[in-house]
């Protein structure tokens, strides 16, 4: 099917590319659609876009956290799963969404609140994880390779 | 919404399993100890609240050079 997008156009997915977030997302109650798509169709890169279905303008940046917080830990519980329909022990993708500021190595991952899909299923949810451990604002480079960090001389 | 007044060390019950008890205050400060079953889920309300808003900030975000984005997340990642 053809999707309108105002970053790439009209593109074409396929019926089991959309993934369904019946709850929406926080603040995007609306938004019950998405699907996955790669960052730069010409490069390789960890991160994808989540191109919302039915607003052409909207589009997160998302990554897999597990690449960059390798002690990130998601418990799901069994309801958790229910509300996705996951089997006990199926697995699942989770995402992050991503803020690009406009000095852009001060990107930040939201860690607290991750999109959890199954991708059998195609259908996907944002949970809240409890605890104070992780920041909604998880910046993905370390200092060093942040320009704003640097001391100003 | 439902009002009740208590005092410290007093609580109050939800359902069955859940008991929440006034520990202590100082000034407007309420400390509250919450017993509820381990998949109960709590939360300080406004972490809701910071979650919109960082969505509707990851909606916005700015033009940026995708490729140079690339770049630094994968040296982060080789790191």
């Amino acid at each position: 099917m053809k999707l309108e997008t105002t970053r790439f156009g009209d593109i074409d997915i396929l019926e089991k590319q959309i993934i369904g977030f019946p709850d929406g997302l926080y603040g995007f109650e609306k938004e019950d659609s998405f699907t996955l798509l790669p960052f730069d169709p010409n490069i390789d890169s960890p991160m994808e876009w989540m191109q919302s279905m039915s607003s052409p303008h909207l589009a997160f940046v998302v990554t897999d956290p597990h690449l960059y917080v390798p002690k990130y830990k998601l418990k799901l519980l069994g309801e958790d799963k229910k509300k996705v329909e996951l089997e006990e022990d199926e697995p699942f993708l989770v995402r992050c969404i991503v803020t690009i500021p406009e000095n852009y190595t001060d990107m930040t991952a939201n860690l607290v609140a991750p999109v959890v899909i199954n991708a059998q299923k195609g259908i996907a949810k944002q949970f809240v994880l409890t605890g104070m451990e992780y920041d909604t604002r998880h910046y993905l480079l370390p200092e060093e390779m942040r320009t704003s960090a640097a001391a100003p001389h | 919404m439902l009002v009740l007044t208590r005092k410290i060390g007093e609580s109050i019950k939800i359902n069955e399993d859940v008991k929440i008890t006034v520990i202590d205050v100082k000034g407007k400060n309420i400390r509250l100890g919450i017993e509820a079953p381990r998949e109960t889920k709590i939360y300080r309300e406004e972490v809701f609240l910071r979650i919109k808003e960082e969505n509707q900030n990851a909606a916005t975000s700015h033009q940026f050079d995708m490729t140079k984005v690339s770049q630094l997340m994968k040296d982060k990642i080789k790191k």
